[in-house]
């Protein structure tokens, strides 16, 4: 009898230790790519995630609700720990990562991966195991119109975006007495340029302007020069490209070989926003515009940038935030807001508090009016300026 | 946001703007002279 009752103390024991335990630690997976050409932006992603979980595991200054405490205090001061991913840039290692996460690594959700094909393959396995998985930087409209159930985006979509870049056209248009009539949409051919150039294309006939090139490329070639050749030949009043990192700076390159001065470059984000994009292209980067819901000159708009992106600093080897890393950090602080607000780390309870989330903008480092999603998990007070 | 003198710069919304638009983007003979 005595041994039965000293096991069951010890069952008791080893239980309570194991829920005591659970307690300390809230597990991310985190995807990104941290090798290849777009590095740099999975690395300067990831200091972003550090930046957030050193603020909440260790407290800050700051005027953020997660700051005050050390640990998350809805889940008993539980801390929390990364898992950081390479997945190259290619979905089906995304995807067989992103499962490997869940079932080894036993990571409470996923969050990345910056790619939108990566981020397709990676949250079906995620929906698939019934993990929460967040994204804050995929913009290919297609992802939040899938029907999954736990699948949340913080970032404005290339829709957004999209429309945003003809506001402009319009505006600037009637500011500068400059009348744009046509485009030349040149894009790569994965998830993101494809439907990025898809969106384009319909808003460019809505809004009235005549679509004189509309030219995809393979997303790993080495060669625009027939592809740049058509769009001097067309000679659109502005080119809107959709471009990762390597192709964009082949773009610009093949086009000054072949003297293409395109009047106006109104480029979707990407390879144009990659932090080494200004130092790689020097002088021949002069003038492009893209659209971008972050840049440091918004410092004194937003009282939070200069603490946050002294943090940043301690994490990313003296480099700015940019655009990437003030998207990332958001959606990361976001997933970890509902977790708190879970108080668990189960993943049905996380997933109903994402859907609950409302955080108001003086909350955020980028121009959002906050961060609220509908039905489909997309955040509904984006803004893409 | 635009690329002007090696920085990226908010030139819309025009009330969020920090820079007047660059406008038409400089030739690749201008810019090697910048």
């Amino acid at each position: 009898m005595k041994l039965r009752i000293f096991v069951l103390a010890c069952i008791a024991l080893i239980t309570g230790a194991a829920s005591a335990k659970a307690q300390q630690e809230v597990k991310i997976g985190v995807l990104y790519p941290l090798s290849g050409p777009t590095a740099q932006i999975g690395i300067d992603a990831v200091a972003a995630i550090r930046t957030a979980v050193e603020i909440v595991n260790e407290g800050a200054d700051l005027p953020l609700t997660l700051a005050k405490n050390k640990g998350l205090p809805g889940v008993g001061g539980a801390k929390v720990t990364i898992v950081v991913v390479d997945h190259q840039g290619k979905p089906e290692v995304g995807q067989s990562e992103a499962e490997r996460l869940i079932t080894q690594e036993k990571v409470h959700a996923v969050f990345g991966t910056y790619f939108s094909s990566v981020t397709a393959a990676s949250s079906q396995a995620a929906e698939r195991a019934g993990i929460p998985f967040v994204n804050a930087d995929s913009t290919q409209p297609a992802l939040t119109q899938r029907g999954l159930k736990y699948f949340f985006r913080t970032t404005p979509t290339d829709e957004t975006f999209s429309e945003l870049m003809f506001d402009f056209l319009k505006d600037f248009g009637a500011k500068s007495s400059q009348k744009f009539q046509s485009v030349s949409i040149f894009h790569e051919d994965t998830a993101y340029g494809t439907d990025s150039a898809k969106v384009q294309e319909r808003l460019a006939k809505e809004r009235g302007f005549r679509v004189l090139e509309k030219i995809a490329y393979k997303a790993q070639t080495t060669s625009l020069t027939a592809e740049v050749q058509r769009l001097k030949a067309a000679n659109a009043d502005v080119l809107m490209p959709s471009s990762y990192t390597s192709d964009t700076f082949l773009l610009l390159r093949t086009a000054k070989d072949l003297d293409y001065n395109p009047k106006l470059i109104v480029a979707q984000n990407a390879g144009f926003t990659d932090p080494t994009f200004i130092n790689t292209m020097g002088r021949d980067a002069e003038g492009a515009i893209t659209r971008s819901p972050y840049n440091a000159d918004l410092e004194g708009r937003i009282p939070l940038l200069a603490k946050i992106n002294t943090i940043f600093k301690k994490h990313s080897n003296g480099r700015d935030l940019s655009d990437v890393p003030a998207r990332v950090f958001t959606g990361f602080m976001t997933l970890l807001d509902a977790i708190n607000r879970a108080g668990s780390t189960d993943p049905e309870k996380i997933r109903a508090a994402l859907a609950a989330t409302n955080i108001p903008a003086d909350q955020l480092i980028v121009p959002y009016r906050g961060v609220k999603f509908d039905a489909t998990g997309q955040n509904e007070l984006v803004r893409g300026s | 946001m635009q690329v002007q003198k090696g920085k990226y710069c908010t030139i819309y919304p025009f009330e969020l703007a920090s820079c007047q638009v660059l406008y038409p983007n400089p030739t690749w003979a201008e810019k090697a002279k910048m």
